[in-house]
């Protein structure tokens, strides 16, 4: 399984430097001549198949590569014009691939005793590949974060302890230096699928690491009788705080916050929910993602099918959206959103409105990401 | 050039408007799902017709469990006698039928957890219970006392290890004995509470036959449905990763028995049978297919076919650890393990595509 990660397909005829390459001028729906946007995410397209597609703002494909089994996460390098997609959790492959082309260049696998969370971020020059992992071979899972040259050899040539479990999303800092890391608390271990093996035990946090020494800059942790409150999934805003999104592993009745943002000091503030759209989130937030001009936070919930927003400044409560199975979301321009949904649709949201883009066979996974 | 001539083309209103056409063609026709009067006769059948005398069912194998320890510790003995094992079994195969349900009254309160803690994989249980046994303490003979201990000791685990533990030490018989009725009296409460939350009213049934308005766990018909889906996909990827697969492991080589569930009692294949028989009674009681009536001979039969496949695949004539060991049985058992996933492919997808319901992709199992 492991040496066959990835096989592309047709559908060329789209892709290929040469559309990259006349993509700037074609006509946006707003008319004038904008900028393309090309998004990426993870998709189904069948029982048990996977695969990678980029997507254009109005929902057709514009490249696609087969995946051997289930992605999540997309880590981008702009600059080299190339991305990573990790497998979904337990995983145990990441590809990286060329944009313009969606040929693969190179599959990493973790090392014997880890596997990837599903996500990762390449350093400021690309010469850097991070990616969450699960150290499973000890007394009790770790979170660690596999360094990976990527710079030609892709090559496993270090690690950085996350301080916690189930280390899940991680982000590069606007200085470019700082790693941030969402230890989701949960204990799995791959022999036993995903179950969830510590839920009386969690014990989350979201980490700061200097990405030059591997030091723990800063450690953020919430209330103990919130222990059961998973952060898993992050996000800067304009100002450069981090907003992070939850999943709550307690009684179902209970109706915890689930987004907060972690102040200059350090510290979780959680935000609240009008008590009427408490309940919309059924305690699950997928992805949060801040609009372009960092003053929206837009915070998914797959499961309570639902996309909320929240003022970035303020940190109040904006609007919500209906979206089943809606999870994947990436900021377009100024404070719109592109949403995506498992039974295939692609959804704009702006202004607490959710305007159909397209429909699609493909059914899209967790996370939209932005080419 | 070809750049060139490409970005040409783009201008001419001609490829727009073909565009336009091609990219109408590739949006998914949205099949309608079935109406909320249908979805509602499949939850009601499932209610009426599985869950509520599933855990009824579980309540009343406590009682005979209960009534069996009573009897059996007037004379403790080391080794179960027929009536015990008789009466666990019973509770085993009742529990099958609903340990795979992930939302009720049974998901509230960690009742789930206190039945039965498994897995273990820190084998919590056993360190806790070697304590308690190394330092019999009597005040946790009184009614309700194991109740308030980790849920690792208080459940079916516990229990098991207890009576079929095969400790021949006559002197901690006795008190072995008592907590292990205490533990079946404690099976007995959690099984009767999950009974009354589900029937009282305002309950859980209620709460599942009234979607939308206020109900915010249910918000329309399609969730009781989605709800059930969500069951069966589930219990079997709970036979799949949680009872076979830490068990398998990668290889003959590196298989670990005793990760198996409720390998102490040698009840392996039992669970795993009942958890079958479960999976099918539900699909059957619950009439889900009708759903989709062009399709449900099909998808029953294709169910029924998988299910066979895998009674037989666990069929393996020899007891579990030797099974596991043994390459013939080793590969039947990995032929199970692949016929789980065949299943799961029916109701995840064949089914769900022809009955235009959508258990969703994300929500089903977040990350």
């Amino acid at each position: 399984m492991r040496s066959t990660a990835t096989e592309t397909t047709g559908i060329r005829a789209f892709a290929g430097r040469a559309l990259r390459a006349i993509l700037p001028f074609a006509q946006d729906d707003s008319g004038g001549a904008a900028e393309r946007q090309v998004f990426v995410s993870s998709v189904r397209v069948g029982p048990r198949q996977h695969e990678l597609v980029l997507i254009d703002e109005r929902g057709a494909i514009v490249g696609r590569m087969k995946l051997a089994g289930r992605g999540h996460d997309i880590a981008v390098d702009p600059a080299r014009e190339r991305l990573a997609v990790f497998a979904r959790r337990p995983g145990y492959f990441a590809v990286i691939v060329d944009i313009a082309s969606c040929e693969p260049l190179a599959t990493i696998t973790p090392p014997e005793g880890h596997h990837f969370f599903g996500h990762g971020i390449f350093s400021a020059d690309g010469r850097l590949l991070y990616a969450t992992e699960n150290h499973f071979n000890g007394e009790r899972s770790r979170g660690v974060i596999g360094v990976y040259d990527a710079s030609g050899s892709y090559e496993r040539i270090g690690e950085f302890e996350t301080h916690g479990m189930d280390a899940h999303e991680i982000l590069l800092a606007p200085d470019d230096r700082t790693l941030v890391i969402a230890n989701g608390g949960i204990e799995t271990h791959p022999d036993y699928g995903r179950q969830k093996l510590n839920l009386a035990e969690m014990r989350p946090s979201i980490v700061k690491i200097d990405s030059a020494t591997g030091d723990r800059l800063d450690e953020t942790v919430l209330d103990a009788s919130l222990n059961r409150l998973s952060m898993r999934h992050m996000t800067f805003d304009g100002a450069g705080s981090v907003w992070f999104g939850c999943q709550w592993e307690g009684e179902r009745g209970v109706r915890p916050p689930l987004v907060g943002r972690i102040g200059k000091d350090g510290k979780a503030k959680l935000m609240a929910f009008p008590d009427a759209v408490a309940p919309l989130a059924r305690n699950y937030i997928g992805s949060v993602v801040a609009s372009r001009d960092g003053g929206t936070i837009a915070t998914s919930s797959p499961i309570g099918g639902q996309v909320f927003f929240w003022d970035a400044t303020s940190g109040d409560f904006r609007d919500v959206v209906a979206l089943p199975d809606g999870c994947g979301v990436a900021a377009t321009k100024g404070d719109a959103f592109l949403a995506t949904a498992g039974d295939g649709r692609v959804m704009r949201a702006k202004d607490g409105k959710l305007d159909p883009v397209a429909r699609r066979s493909e059914q899209f996974d967790n996370h939209l990401g932005r080419v | 050039m070809i750049a060139i001539t490409k970005r040409l083309l783009l201008m001419s209103p001609l490829l727009l408007a073909a565009r336009r056409v091609l990219a109408q063609s590739t949006d998914a026709p949205v099949k309608p799902g079935p109406s909320p009067s249908a979805l509602d006769a499949v939850a009601k059948k499932a209610i009426s017709g599985y869950f509520i005398p599933s855990y009824e069912a579980l309540r009343d194998a406590t009682a005979k469990l209960v009534a069996a320890m009573q009897e059996s510790c007037k004379n403790p003995t080391t080794a179960p006698d027929d009536k015990v094992r008789a009466a666990f079994t019973a509770v085993l195969q009742a529990w099958a039928h609903v340990d795979f349900l992930r939302f009720g009254p049974m998901a509230e309160k960690a009742r789930l957890e206190r039945f039965s803690f498994l897995p273990d994989p820190h084998g919590t249980g056993a360190r806790q219970l070697r304590q308690i046994l190394a330092k019999p303490d009597p005040a946790l003979l009184e009614p309700g006392a194991i109740a308030k201990k980790s849920a690792a000791v208080q459940g079916m685990p516990a229990f098991e290890a207890l009576v079929f533990g095969a400790s021949d030490d006559a002197e901690s018989a006795t008190y072995r004995c008592q907590l292990a009725l205490r533990i079946a009296e404690n099976l007995h409460v959690i099984a009767g509470e999950a009974v009354t939350e589900w029937t009282r009213e305002g309950g859980w049934r209620d709460l599942m036959l009234s979607p939308g308005g206020a109900n915010i766990v249910y918000r329309d018909a399609s969730e009781p449905l989605v709800e059930i889906l969500k069951a069966v996909v589930t219990g079997l990827q709970q036979m799949r990763d949680q009872r076979l697969l830490p068990a398998l492991g990668k290889s003959i080589e590196t298989a670990k028995p005793g990760r198996g569930a409720f390998v102490k009692s040698g009840e392996s294949f039992v669970y795993l049978n009942a958890s079958a028989d479960a999976l099918e009674l539900l699909v059957e009681r619950s009439d889900v297919f009708s759903l989709t009536p062009d399709q449900a001979a099909t998808l029953l039969a294709a169910t029924e076919a998988a299910m066979t496949d895998f009674r037989q695949s666990i069929d393996v004539g020899k007891p579990w650890a030797e099974a596991l060991a043994d390459p013939a049985s080793y590969a039947k058992l990995q032929h199970a393990f692949d016929v789980l996933k065949t299943i799961e492919d029916i109701f995840n997808f064949r089914f769900a595509e022809a009955a235009g319901i959508s258990p969703g992709f994300n929500a089903l199992d977040g990350d």
